[in-house]
C-alpha cells in the first residue's frame, strides 16, 4: 500500500467512525435511561463509562476532538460512581444527562 | 510398551496424548485404570505436569506425577516437541494478581514518569515513552515482524492494522480476553504487543503481569496504548515492566516511532531496514 492509498484508507476510516459514532451516543443514552429507571443493575454503569472512554481515546484520533475531550469529562465523572457500585444521586443523574447531551452535541457538530 | 525408560516427571514437562490413548479413549471398553484414566483425560498438549497435577482434584500430586510417568512408560502420552512454545494458556487468567513490581523497577518507573510530566503539563494528557530495545535486529534476520494490537475499538483497530501493515508488520488484532489468549497460542511467533487497558472483560495491566509471569512470553515487547493518562496508570504499566506507554489519543508518526524504538529498528522502520543497502 503506497501512501496515497494509505492516506485514502484512513480518511475512510474516519468517514465510517464519524457516522457510527451518533449512534454510539445514541446507545449510551439508551443505556443510560435504563440505568436511571432501574431496568438495568447499577453494575452496568461501569459499561457506561467505558464507552465514554473509548470515545475519549479514538475521537481525536479519528478527527474529533471535541467529542473526544465532552467523553472525557463524562467518563472522569463516571468514574467515582463506578468505584462505590451505586448509582449517582438526583443532583448527579442531572450532571451524567447534561455531559451525555454534551457529548451528543459535540458528536453532532462535528 | 513404548521402549521408554520410566523417568521422573519435572512439573514443568509438557505432555499431549498418543495416538494409542486416543484410541484407547474412544473404544467402548478400556484397560486402564481409573486413576489412570482421570489423568489421562487432563492431557491437553498444553498444560505442564504441575498444573495437571492440580487439576486432579481426588489424586494427589505425587500420585499424578507417578502416573505420568506410568502412562509414558506405556506409550499413552508423549512429550510435547518444542515445549518452549507450548503455553499453559488454560489458567492464564485464572488468578487475579496484582502488579507489584521490584523496588528497582518502581525507581526506573518514577523517574521516567517524572521526566514526563512536564510534557503531560504542556499537552494536556498525551504520553510516549517508549524504552529502548537491548539490542538492535540483525540485518541478516529478514522475519517479518509480528504486531498483536490488543485493542477493542473496532476502527481504532482497524486504523493500527492498516498503519502498521503499510510499516511492513504483520499485525493481527485481538479484542478481548478470549482472542488474546488465542493469538498466544498461535505458532507464529509475537515479536511486540501494543495493550489498551480497557478492555470489555480484562484489564490491560492484568494482561502486563501474565505475560511478564509467563516463562515464554516475559520477554516479549509490551507498549501500552490507552486514554488511562493519570500519572499513576502510567508508573503503573512502566513499573509493571511496559517497554512503552503512548496515550489516546496518538499521532500515528508517534506510534511508529515508539514501536519501532522497542523494537530495535531504526526510527525509519522495518521497511527502511529492508530497502538500506547492506553495504553502506
Amino acid at each position: 500500500m503506497n501512501e496515497d492509498e494509505l492516506k485514502r484508507t484512513i480518511a475512510a476510516l474516519h468517514a465510517d467512525y464519524a457516522a457510527q459514532l451518533p449512534g454510539t451516543v445514541a446507545q449510551m443514552e439508551d443505556l443510560w435511561r435504563r440505568l436511571v429507571a432501574a431496568e438495568t443493575p447499577p453494575s452496568k454503569l461501569a459499561d457506561l463509562a467505558r464507552m465514554a472512554h473509548s470515545i475519549t481515546g479514538s475521537g481525536t484520533t479519528f478527527g474529533l476532538p471535541e467529542a473526544s475531550r465532552a467523553a472525557r469529562e463524562l467518563e472522569l465523572f463516571l468514574d467515582a460512581f463506578k468505584i462505590s457500585g451505586a448509582l449517582p444521586g438526583p443532583a448527579d443523574q442531572a450532571s451524567v444527562a447534561a455531559l451525555l447531551a454534551a457529548l451528543r452535541q459535540a458528536v453532532l457538530q462535528a | 510398551m513404548s521402549g521408554k525408560n520410566h523417568r521422573v516427571i519435572l512439573e514443568e514437562d509438557v505432555f499431549a496424548l498418543t495416538a494409542k490413548a486416543q484410541n484407547e479413549l474412544r473404544g467402548s471398553a478400556t484397560s486402564i485404570a481409573p486413576s489412570a484414566l482421570e489423568v489421562l483425560i487432563l492431557i491437553d498438549g498444553v498444560s505442564t505436569a504441575g498444573v495437571t497435577a492440580e487439576r486432579a482434584r481426588s489424586i494427589d500430586k505425587k500420585t499424578v506425577m507417578n502416573i505420568l510417568g506410568n502412562l509414558l512408560y506405556d506409550g499413552l502420552i508423549d512429550f510435547v516437541k518444542d515445549q518452549a512454545g507450548s503455553l499453559d494458556f488454560v489458567d492464564f487468567f485464572q488468578t487475579k494478581g496484582t502488579v507489584t513490581p521490584s523496588v528497582a523497577a518502581t525507581a526506573k518507573a518514577k523517574k521516567e514518569t517524572a521526566t514526563t510530566t512536564a510534557l503531560l503539563q504542556q499537552q494536556g494528557y498525551f504520553v510516549r515513552i517508549a524504552r529502548r530495545a537491548r539490542g538492535r535486529k540483525k540485518p541478516e534476520d529478514t522475519r517479518v515482524q509480528s504486531v498483536l494490537v490488543v485493542e477493542d475499538e473496532p476502527s481504532l483497530a482497524k486504523l493500527l492494522k492498516h498503519v502498521l501493515t503499510n510499516e511492513g508488520f504483520n499485525v493481527r488484532v485481538a479484542q478481548n480476553r478470549d482472542e488474546i489468549v488465542a493469538e498466544f497460542l498461535r505458532p507464529e511467533p509475537l515479536d511486540l504487543v501494543l495493550l489498551d487497558v480497557v478492555l470489555p472483560d480484562v484489564d490491560g495491566f492484568l494482561v502486563l503481569l501474565k505475560i511478564r509471569q509467563h516463562p515464554a512470553l516475559k520477554n516479549l515487547p509490551v507498549v501500552m496504548l490507552t486514554a488511562k493518562a493519570t500519572r499513576d496508570a502510567v508508573l503503573k504499566g512502566l513499573a509493571g515492566g511496559a517497554d512503552g506507554y503512548i496515550t489516546k489519543p496518538f499521532e500515528i508518526e508517534v506510534l511508529i516511532k515508539a514501536v519501532n524504538v522497542v523494537l530495535g529498528l531504526s526510527e525509519e522502520g522495518q521497511t527502511a531496514e529492508k530497502n538500506k543497502d547492506p553495504w553502506a
